[in-house]
Parts: structure tokens; C-alpha cells; sequence
């Protein structure tokens, strides 16, 4: 697995939420939340439909502003700070509807997870040519070892609409490989997969765990959850009640009654 | 100053008209149509030609261009846009054929009518004098016809199935599709009654002011800006928007000179628009 | 048929409709104030040398600094709009601006515009026959065609191409919306500043006629007839809308109407190529 991190040996980069609030109007959807993620954790963060986990995620990628409390990652406070500069700190999220790059081709979509390109700067496009190509050439490279990693037989040059539903989530996480995240938002990403490409995705999120990178799973999916999760934390009410292990959380009546109702 | 305001309701009024046709078709398809200055061009002419062929008579010259309007306007539909809608076609492809629309028509017009500005002359041009201010038949005909249009289509969007249905599609399409609302039948009806104001407006400003083949884009975007600068459904805000509008550039006309009174107009234009992109800076997409 | 001359308007209508294309066909963002950037340069060059007596080439350079800075002041206010509002916004300031050097007599001449401009001079040569002026023009317009080859296909091409995807999504790995917008912006206004100062020093007189936004229109339609999205698209684009008046004119029809009917032909190419070939003539990117 192609992995930067493993030369910076043991850093730890830490998701530090503290006190979070967020209100749209009246509705308070996150009250006085806490929540950690270190380096080489998985956390799993369930709850009911609309409990405020999209919210939550939206607001540690500096997509929704917040109320109240801190956020930060590896001592950087991201309150305040566009979605693209938290991108850059390493904060990489595979979002729920997966979103790629629809018309751009599948190795396009991969490469443009690549931080920090030359070839992004208009001048240098212009005017220094060969600095471009040589380093477009190694992005090129990294990202088909990437997508050869993750998933053999992905076609890298056709639109990426046109690959199929747990494809496209392969390479959401190409992408975030690209950008080399430290911290991963994954939103819903066991939704309408098929078993097998359930487990190799659970096997790909241990895999990148293991790079020294933390993992924010939001899930519906408790098998799912209790497969790849290192801690859970149950978000009910706008608030994280509970952090338990994940073997207890497809036994407990409680969580059961919290999550469906039944 | 009170002549300025009189002025001003007046003619904010007659783009009430246009503004509101123009929303009754931005709301609901979410299309920027510029084809609705075409056929306000072409209601206008319509007005001059019957009114030249026939004799002039408001109630006469009014109808015809509203049905002409009418009736483009569901042409425009049917073979414009449905067409484009079908093939599942960019905003962007639509605009452009809108676009392409106006353009034949405005240039249509000026190879038939000549470039000059016309007007119908024989309503009465004489202001009558009431509460200080001078106004022409006109004018007052304007203000009427925008209340009386005011509260008709707000009773029909609030109390109706039809209006119903229309502010079902503009809150969710998917949704109304799926509660099987025809689609295509809702457009037809938007485009039709949309450009049937248009029409209207085209023809009141020719008694008014008098056209010109090219006012239509104008005329328009004066219209757009109603609906969007304040991106409010409400026919009233609308309404209100166009007095707006009137005033400030009766006001700068004033002060600065009639040929600033354009500019000024559009300045205030990026000013609101800029406002409404600060107050809601969570909703990032135009 | 003056082949000079119509070299230069196919240099100058490649600058401006490439220039939209980088906007449009590779951002997505219609635009309907090319002309603005146009006219300011031309009216810029017109004054540096009529009046100040500037050499070309630094009255060219200063008139496309002012094009920027007006396209800088664009990207800023528009910076929250995409879609419809960003249309009304760049007819906004094209109507502003046209009234602006409508009526600033003093500086602009007005309606009676600025005459008398001299030809191109390049290192002190004079450029004074009109093959020497349509070859500068030709130079000028090979080089941007060049820097279009290398801003076709380039990162910075892909990102910028991605934003107008899913802006959301692009902004999720790292990449800076207001920056590429920018830039984008800048760039075109550059290359639709090098068309306005050729225009001018070529034509040797300048009126407010020739940069509203029927000029603004005309440009649009021209790239989406030619097609957007590559380099090839807007070149297809500028011939349309060079050869289209040629030949009305050797063909001599109308008369006073020839103006008008060059407008409707335009017009249908226009809803034709939208309703049959939205890809245009040759250009890339599908607008559906």
C-alpha cells in the first residue's frame, strides 16, 4: 500500500472536537460535543437518521460554520478555516454520495487528489514546463499504483460515472490516498455495497489505520461498524452518549432501542 | 419629488408585469429565459400593428397581445425548450437557445419595422392633474392592471389545484414528479401565462413610452433582476422590487442625467445581489 | 475580399472567443461581458498613444493590466454566484460599462469615440502596410494559441474543470475555488485585452459601438457555434464569425439590413447548434 506516512514514523495527529454546538434556527442538531480521533484509530460514529452526523462531518470540513466549541486537528484549529485549507492539512472525507469527478476519467479523479501540484499554478503552466510534466508524470505513477492497490481491475480511462456503484467508492478512497489524509471522514460508505466489497472495504480502512492515520466512520451498517471500528460512539440528540466497544453494540438492547426505535 | 414616486409606481408597476410573468417561469423551471424579451418585443409590435390596421383601442390592442403571447409562449415550449428538457440538456444549452431566440426575433422585428422607436399615439398623452402629481390614462391603467393582476394570480396560486401544483414543483420537482404532477403540462402552462405578461408589458409600453426592437433584452434583465436580486417568490416582494427599480432610476435620472439612469439601475443590481450573497453565505451556489 | 484585414479580425476573434472559452467552455461560467475587457483595452491603447503618445507595446501592456484589475474587481464580487446570478452580474457590469464610456465624454470621446489612432509600432519599427500589422496580429494571436495548447490538458485545467463539476467536492482535496477563479478570469481578460489594443491600433478609430453587449453576445455565440472546451472549438468560432459578414457581403444582401440578418443567421446557428450538436462544430465539452 502506498503510504508517505510511514517515513514519519510514529507523529500522531489528533481530531480534537470540544463543546461543539451547532443550531440551524431554532433546531439545536449538535449540543456540547466531544469527540477524539488519534492516529491509527477507527472510530465508528452511529446513530439514527438525521441524529447529526453529516452535520458533524460537514463541520470539521469547514463546510457549515459552528456555534460554539473548537476543532482542532493536530493542534491547528480549524474553526474558521475554508474546506480546501482543512483538505490541505490533511483532513480528507469520502462523502455519502460519493461524488467523483462525473465526466473527468477515473485516473483524472485520482489524480487530482494530489496536494501541492506545480501544474496547479497557472504560471508555472505557462512557463515552466518541464517542472509540470516531470511532476505529473510521477502523479501519474503514484496514482496507478494506488488504483491498483485498491481495486485490480478499475478501467482507469473512461468517465467516471460510468464505473459501477462500489468502484466509485474505491476510488473516493484512491482519492483520499492521493491527498495523503491523516484523518479520514467516511460517510456512509458501506451503503448499498455488496458483502464482498463490504469486507474489502473494512480490510482497505484497517489497512490505511494501520498507516498512522485516524478514521472517522459514520455508519448505518452495525455489522459493518463492529468490523472495522476500534471504538464506537453512539450520537443521539445532538450529543456522543456513549463509547463502548464495538462487540457490545450489535448486543445492546439499549442502542438498539436508540437507533430504531424498537 | 411626489411627481418622481407617482412616476415611479407607474412604471414599476408596468415591470411588475414583466417581472412577474418572468418569476411565474424562473421559479418553476429554474430556466433563465431570456426568450421572455422576445416576446415582449413581439407583444409590443403586435400592439402597434393591430392598433396601425385595425384602429386603436386599448382593450383591442391589450388582447391581441396578450394572446400572441400566449400562444409564443407555448411555442417556445413546445419546440424549444421540451426538446432540450428531453435530452436531459445543461441549464447552460438552454440558456443559450434562449438566447439564440431573442436574438432572431429582436433582429426579425427590426428587418419588418425599422430601427426606430414607435408608439401608439392615440391614447391621450394629456396628464390629468389629481392630488399634485401629473399622469397620463396610461399610467394609471398600468397600476391598475398590475393590482388587479396582483391579486388574481396570488388567489390562484393560494386557493386553486393548478396553483397548488405550481408551487409543489417549484419547492421540489422530484418530489411533485413522483406525486405525478405532468411535468411537461406544468411548463406549458408556466411558459404560456408567463409570456402572455410578457406580452402584455411589450404592449403597455408602447402606449407608454414607446419600443424599439431592441429593448426586449432590457427589459428582461429588468425583469430577472425583480426575481432574482431578492430571490423571492412572493409576488408582492416582486412587485415591490419593480417600484424599487422605477424609482431609483427615476431618482438618479434626476440627479446624475437620464443617460446614467441604466447604469445606475445595474450598479444597484450587483449591490443587491452582493447583499443577498452575504446574508447567506452557507448557500454558496448562484 | 481585404485578406489582411481579415486575418486581423480572425487574430482578434480568436483572442476574444479563446478568451471566453477558458471562462465558459473549460469553468462553465457564461459570460456576458468579454467586451468590457475588450473595449477597455482598446479605449486604453487608444488613449496611451493618441493622446499620451505611448509607443504599442507598453501601451498594450498597460491596457491589459486594466483589464485585469476589471476582471479582478469581477472575480470578487462574483465570487459567491454560479449559474444565472453570475450571467446577471456580468451583464450588470457590461451594461454599466458601456454606459460609463458612453458618456464619460471627456475621456472617451463619447459617441464620437477616439480617432486618428496610429499603427502598431514594435521596437520602433512601424508597422504601417497592412500585411505588416496583420502579421504582428497573427503573431500575437499564434502565441496565445500556443499557451492555450499547454493550458488545455494541464493540472491546472483539470482542477479548474473539476470545480465547475462539483465545486464541493474539489474544495474537499485542497483545491482553492477563489484562486482558480482568478486567475481564470485574469486570463481571459488578457487575451480579450490583446484583441482590444490590436483593434485599435489596426482600425485607427474606436467607438463605444463596437464593445456593447451585442458584441458580448456575438462572442457567445461564436464559441458555442465553434464549440467550447479545447483549442480547436474557438478558432472554428472566430472564421464563423469572420466569414459569416464576408460572405453576406460579396453576396450583397439587404442592404441596410445586412446587419440584421447577420444577427438572425446567428441567432439560428445558435438554437440549432444547442438543439443538434451542443458539442458545436468542434469543440469538446458537451454544454448538455
Amino acid at each position: 500500500m502506498i503510504s508517505h506516512s510511514q517515513a514519519s514514523g510514529a507523529k500522531q495527529a489528533k481530531l480534537i472536537i470540544r463543546n461543539l454546538s451547532k443550531s440551524y434556527g431554532e433546531a439545536r442538531v449538535i449540543r456540547s460535543l466531544d469527540l477524539e480521533v488519534s492516529s491509527g484509530e477507527i472510530v465508528g460514529l452511529i446513530g439514527a437518521n438525521a441524529a447529526g452526523k453529516t452535520t458533524l462531518l460537514n463541520a470539521v470540513c469547514g463546510m457549515i460554520s459552528i456555534n460554539a466549541g473548537s476543532v482542532t486537528f493536530d493542534e491547528v484549529d480549524l474553526t474558521g478555516l475554508s474546506p480546501h485549507r482543512i483538505a490541505q492539512l490533511g483532513i480528507g472525507r469520502v462523502f455519502q454520495d460519493v461524488r467523483l469527478f462525473p465526466r473527468s476519467t477515473v485516473l483524472d479523479n485520482v489524480l487530482l487528489g494530489f496536494g501541492a501540484q506545480s501544474g496547479e499554478r497557472l504560471w508555472n503552466v505557462f512557463f515552466a514546463q518541464t517542472r509540470v510534466a516531470s511532476n505529473e508524470g510521477r502523479n501519474v505513477d503514484s496514482a496507478r499504483q494506488i488504483l491498483m492497490t485498491l481495486g485490480k481491475k478499475l478501467p482507469l480511462d473512461i468517465p467516471a460515472e460510468t464505473i459501477s456503484y462500489g468502484e466509485q467508492k474505491l476510488v473516493a478512497l484512491a482519492r483520499l490516498l492521493a491527498l495523503d489524509a491523516r484523518l479520514l471522514l467516511v460517510d456512509e460508505i458501506a451503503a448499498g455495497l455488496s458483502v464482498p466489497m463490504r469486507h474489502k472495504i473494512a480490510g482497505l480502512i484497517r489497512q490505511l489505520a494501520g498507516e498512522n492515520r485516524g478514521v472517522l466512520v459514520s455508519e448505518h451498517d452495525l455489522a459493518f461498524v463492529s468490523e472495522t471500528c476500534t471504538r464506537v460512539c453512539i450520537l443521539s440528540e445532538g450529543r456522543v452518549l456513549t463509547v463502548d466497544s464495538p462487540g457490545e453494540i450489535l448486543r445492546s438492547r439499549v442502542i438498539r432501542r436508540l437507533l430504531y426505535g424498537v | 419629488m411626489i411627481q418622481v414616486l407617482a412616476n415611479a409606481i407607474c412604471s414599476g408597476a408596468l415591470l411588475a408585469v414583466g417581472a412577474i410573468g418572468f418569476g411565474l417561469v424562473y421559479f418553476t423551471t429554474r430556466h433563465f429565459h431570456i426568450a421572455h424579451g422576445a416576446v415582449f418585443t413581439l407583444g409590443a409590435y403586435v400592439a402597434l400593428y393591430v392598433s396601425y390596421g385595425f384602429g386603436f383601442s386599448v382593450p383591442l390592442v391589450s388582447l391581441s397581445a396578450m394572446i400572441v403571447g400566449f400562444i409564443s409562449g407555448i411555442a417556445i415550449e413546445r419546440l424549444l425548450y421540451a426538446p432540450l428538457i428531453r435530452r436531459k440538456a445543461s441549464n447552460e444549452t438552454v440558456l443559450l437557445s434562449s438566447l439564440g431566440l431573442y436574438i432572431v426575433v429582436a433582429n426579425g422585428i427590426a428587418i419588418m419595422a425599422g430601427d426606430q422607436n414607435l408608439m401608439l399615439r392615440q391614447v391621450s398623452q394629456d396628464p390629468f392633474q389629481s392630488f399634485g402629481v401629473a399622469l397620463t390614462s396610461i399610467q394609471v391603467l398600468q397600476v391598475v392592471i398590475a393590482f388587479v393582476l396582483i391579486i388574481s394570480l396570488a388567489a390562484v396560486l393560494r386557493f386553486s389545484r393548478l396553483g397548488l401544483a405550481l408551487r409543489a414543483v417549484t419547492e421540489n420537482p422530484g418530489l411533485s414528479v413522483a406525486h405525478g404532477l405532468d411535468l411537461d403540462r406544468i411548463r406549458v402552462i408556466v411558459l404560456g401565462s408567463g409570456s402572455l405578461l410578457a406580452g402584455l408589458a411589450g404592449c403597455l409600453a408602447a402606449i407608454d413610452t414607446g419600443v424599439s426592437p431592441h429593448i426586449g433584452l432590457r427589459a428582461m434583465l429588468e425583469a430577472s433582476v425583480c426575481c432574482l436580486a431578492v430571490g423571492s417568490k412572493s409576488l408582492l416582494i416582486q412587485a415591490a422590487m419593480a417600484v424599487t427599480l422605477m424609482l431609483l432610476q427615476g431618482v438618479t435620472g434626476w440627479w446624475f442625467g437620464v443617460q446614467w439612469s441604466s447604469a445606475a439601475t445595474f450598479l444597484i443590481v450587483m449591490v443587491l445581489l452582493l447583499r443577498r450573497a452575504k446574508r447567506d453565505p452557507e448557500n454558496r451556489l448562484g | 475580399m481585404d485578406f489582411p484585414h481579415i486575418l486581423i479580425m480572425l487574430a482578434i476573434y480568436t483572442l476574444l472567443v479563446s478568451a471566453l472559452n477558458i471562462v465558459l467552455g473549460y469553468g462553465g461560467m457564461i459570460s456576458l461581458c468579454q467586451a468590457v475587457f475588450y473595449g477597455v483595452s482598446a479605449y486604453t491603447t487608444a488613449i496611451l498613444t493618441t493622446w499620451l503618445g505611448w509607443s504599442s507595446i507598453p501601451a498594450m501592456l498597460v491596457s491589459g493590466i486594466v483589464a485585469s484589475v476589471v476582471a479582478l474587481i469581477l472575480g470578487s464580487i462574483s465570487m459567491h454566484f454560479r449559474g444565472n446570478r453570475f450571467v446577471l452580474l456580468t451583464i450588470s457590469l457590461q451594461v454599466i460599462v458601456s454606459a460609463i464610456v458612453l458618456n464619460w465624454t471627456g475621456v472617451t470621446g463619447g459617441t464620437s469615440g477616439i480617432s486618428g489612432i496610429r499603427g502598431p509600432s514594435v521596437f520602433g519599427f512601424m508597422l504601417t502596410t497592412k500585411w505588416e500589422q496583420a502579421g504582428f496580429a497573427v503573431v500575437l494571436a499564434a502565441i496565445a494559441l500556443v499557451l492555450l495548447s499547454r493550458f488545455h490538458d494541464s493540472p491546472y485545467q483539470r482542477a479548474f474543470s473539476a470545480i465547475r463539476e462539483d465545486q464541493l467536492a474539489a474544495q474537499s482535496l485542497g483545491k482553492n475555488p477563489k484562486y482558480f477563479r482568478f486567475s481564470a478570469l485574469v486570463l481571459a481578460s488578457l487575451f480579450s485585452a490583446v484583441a482590444g489594443s490590436l483593434y485599435a491600433l489596426t482600425t485607427g478609430f474606436i467607438d463605444p459601438t463596437s464593445f456593447t453587449i451585442d458584441e458580448s453576445v456575438f462572442i457567445l455565440a461564436a464559441l458555442a457555434i465553434g464549440g467550447s472546451g479545447n483549442v480547436r472549438g474557438p478558432l472554428v468560432g472566430a472564421a464563423v464569425a469572420v466569414f459569416l459578414p464576408e460572405t453576406l457581403r460579396l453576396i450583397d444582401i439587404g442592404g441596410g439590413s445586412a446587419a440584421n440578418i447577420r444577427q438572425i443567421l446567428y441567432g439560428c446557428a445558435l438554437i440549432i447548434m444547442m438543439r443538434f450538436r451542443p458539442k458545436g462544430l468542434a469543440g469538446n465539452y458537451d454544454l448538455s
